[in-house]
């Protein structure tokens, strides 16, 4: 993708904007953070791995 | 960076040729002299693909020839000299030195396949913001039309890609929203209080309470039971004589419903008698059989020896000797045998009368035989009934004493009374047990519900998080995604504005990118223009503005290669154009072929390369 450096900062001010207003923690924060890198490197990871890793669940 | 060096072997036309470049350097050469080749080597040699992204690397090799190596020397930001060595057939090798190094050091990379002269900026990109072909003109005005549902800036920024990640951030939060409401329904519906369960266990409490109360009394009952005479055992003693009394009244009726075994006896002995006599009955019998059976025969061959002799009347001859035989003797010995028959069958007469007697009394002795078998049976059960009456006559007797010698020991009723409270203490204990197991199962029960509520709504508490972050994850990558497409389109437009100012040819037009579109509208004299309505320079002159436009907005690499941009044009735009384009090479290293001398000539402070 051509902007993905543009596309993760704007993530993650959007994120950081967002975790104000619905009271997230910073581990929270970060694990979604950490999410969206590893869907934007790796292609093949799907919604439910996405949920899984957002719930804090590791899948094999 | 900078291109500052090239050096070709075996590629296109150029069997060994090194091209120096400088910030503005103009490449004249007739056609087929490898102009072309030149722009495709310096793509091949930062990016190591063909220009054209349907051909390969290989299809740049020199005919006949299996490889050609491409090595590009050059710099980035004037502090460091990278000299990049790559082959149409090899791994592609970087070397760097600074200001000060003598030597080349190479640098190593995790993926040299994919290496390139600068990896900040993807091939699709530089292939649009930092090269320039003629050939690209007809094609680049259809792309500036949405084009399956996409227009370029969103086929720039790899649309596709990011929407299926938002895609797949959505489906994400739906599957979310699956699992906090299964999780939901998980969550019992009825959950018990702790109040209730302290209830329970108080009132546990209470029955553990009476039940030791119940059962120390009970225990002290037990102590003194040993002191005291039981009436149970009262009980089973009188049970046993009310038992033995009933089986002897019983035999004594038994036996005296039988007639007495004197009369039996002599009924027996009689009976006896009368079988001897009848004894040889059977035998007679036979005897009689037999004799039947023998006159049955005699007869039969008297009938068979009259036959014959009515034969040999008949013939008047012995029919084996064949010697006269008169019919007087025959005669007389016929009516001889048939007195001798009559005589046979009168006496077989006889004995079958005598044979039916002997069988009437045959069926009397068996009579005799049954009548003698059932007295028999009779006089054998008084015989057990007096030995029954005899052992039971002593014995209700015996218990009544025992009765007697056991009320004497103790108030029989004062035991009676303790026994039925030792067994209602019993009842209630028992009682106690079953309420206190039920109340027991009743706060295992609550408290299980109660905990499986807890971890119930634990994971609802977890599921219904887990909805909140995939939320905030979706909003954040839709307005990232939107915010991107934003910016990105502001800064083509400013680089649009910026370069309109120097393509003062352009002024006569109003372009504007409108919505989120990269999708130009072109106005003049309050006309609107349509991109194929336009003349060809003015489409070279727009495409060229745009091209510097989205290399501002995507980025580009720093240098602007330009394959024959003059072609078709008259002198007149060919000067405006090369105005420009010294205008472009203040800001990037400009690098352009020709054909044309004149064109060439309009660059005076280039460096000409002639091929």
């Amino acid at each position: 993708m051509v902007a993905e450096s543009l596309l993760s900062e704007l993530f993650c001010r959007k994120i950081e904007k967002l975790a104000i207003e619905k009271h997230l923690t910073d581990a929270e924060k970060e694990r979604i953070i950490s999410v969206f890198g590893e869907v934007m490197t790796n292609r093949f990871m799907d919604a439910h791995q996405i949920c899984q890793r957002l719930a804090g669940e590791d899948t094999v | 960076m900078e291109i500052q060096q090239m050096k070709l072997k075996n590629i296109g036309c150029f069997t060994e040729r090194t091209f120096d470049f400088s910030d503005l350097t103009v490449i004249v050469g007739d056609n087929r002299t490898g102009k072309s080749t030149l722009v495709h080597a310096i793509f091949f040699a930062i990016f190591g693909r063909h220009l054209h992204a349907s051909l390969k690397p290989e299809d740049l090799c020199s005919k006949g020839e299996k490889f050609g190596t491409a090595i590009m020397y050059f710099s980035k930001n004037h502090d460091k000299d990278f000299k990049l060595h790559r082959s149409t057939a090899g791994v592609p090798k970087l070397y760097e030195k600074s200001e000060e190094d003598i030597m080349w050091s190479p640098v190593l990379s995790d993926n040299p396949e994919n290496l390139s002269a600068d990896s900040s900026i993807p091939a699709q990109v530089a292939s649009l913001t930092s090269f320039f072909r003629e050939s690209e003109l007809l094609y680049f005005l259809q792309d500036m039309k949405p084009k399956n549902n996409k227009t370029l800036l969103q086929s720039l920024i790899g649309a596709d890609d990011l929407q299926g990640v938002q895609s797949k951030f959505k489906k994400a939060l739906r599957l979310a929203g699956e699992t906090k409401k299964t999780a939901g329904h998980a969550v019992p519906k009825q959950i018990p209080d702790l109040k209730s369960i302290q209830n329970l266990k108080e009132e546990l409490a209470g029955l553990e309470k009476k039940l030791g109360e119940t059962d120390a009394e009970y225990k002290k009952l037990l102590r003194n039971r040993d002191n005291e005479i039981n009436p149970e055992v009262f009980r089973l003693l009188r049970k046993q004589y009310e038992e033995k009394t009933k089986e002897l009244d019983t035999a004594i009726k038994s036996r005296e419903k039988n007639s007495p075994p004197e009369e039996l006896k002599k009924k027996k002995t009689l009976l006896k008698k009368q079988l001897s006599e009848k004894d040889s009955v059977a035998q007679c019998k036979d005897e009689f059989y037999r004799k039947i059976v023998d006159y049955e025969q005699n007869v039969k061959n008297l009938q068979l020896r009259i036959e014959r002799l009515m034969d040999m009347k008949k013939r008047s001859g012995c029919p084996t000797c064949e010697q006269p035989i008169t019919v007087e003797q025959v005669s007389e010995l016929i009516s001889k045998l048939e007195k001798q028959s009559v005589d046979a069958a009168r006496n077989r007469g006889k004995v079958k009368e005598e044979f039916q007697k002997a069988e009437g009394r045959l069926k009397e002795k068996q009579l005799l035989e049954k009548e003698l078998r059932k007295i028999s049976r009779q006089i054998e059960e008084a015989h057990q009934l007096d030995k029954q009456i005899e052992k039971l006559k002593h014995q209700p007797a015996k218990i009544k004493e025992e009765l007697e010698q056991y009320e004497r020991l103790g108030n029989l009723s004062d035991a009676r009374k303790r026994y039925r409270h030792e067994k209602k203490l019993e009842a209630e204990q028992k009682n106690l047990e079953k309420q206190k197991e039920e109340v027991r199962q009743k706060i295992r029960q609550n408290e299980s519900t109660l905990r499986l509520a807890a971890e119930s709504r634990k994971k609802l508490h977890i599921a219904a998080r887990n909805v909140l972050l995939c939320d905030v994850a979706k909003q954040a990558i839709e307005d990232a995604a939107n915010s991107m497409t934003r910016e990105l389109l502001d800064k083509v437009r400013t680089g649009v504005r910026a370069w309109t100012e120097n393509f003062i040819f352009l002024k006569h037009f109003n372009i504007e990118m409108t919505g989120s579109e990269l999708l130009p509208i072109i106005q003049a004299r309050g006309y609107q223009y349509k991109l194929n309505q336009m003349s060809k320079s003015e489409r070279i002159f727009l495409y060229l503005m745009l091209k510097l436009a989205i290399g501002d907005a995507l980025g580009h690499l720093g240098a602007f290669v330009l394959d024959d941009p003059a072609d078709g044009l008259d002198s007149k735009r060919k000067q405006t154009l090369a105005y420009l384009l010294i205008e472009v090479a203040r800001r990037r290293q400009l690098i352009v072929t020709t054909n044309d001398l004149f064109f060439a000539e309009l660059f005076p402070r280039s460096s000409l390369v002639s091929l």
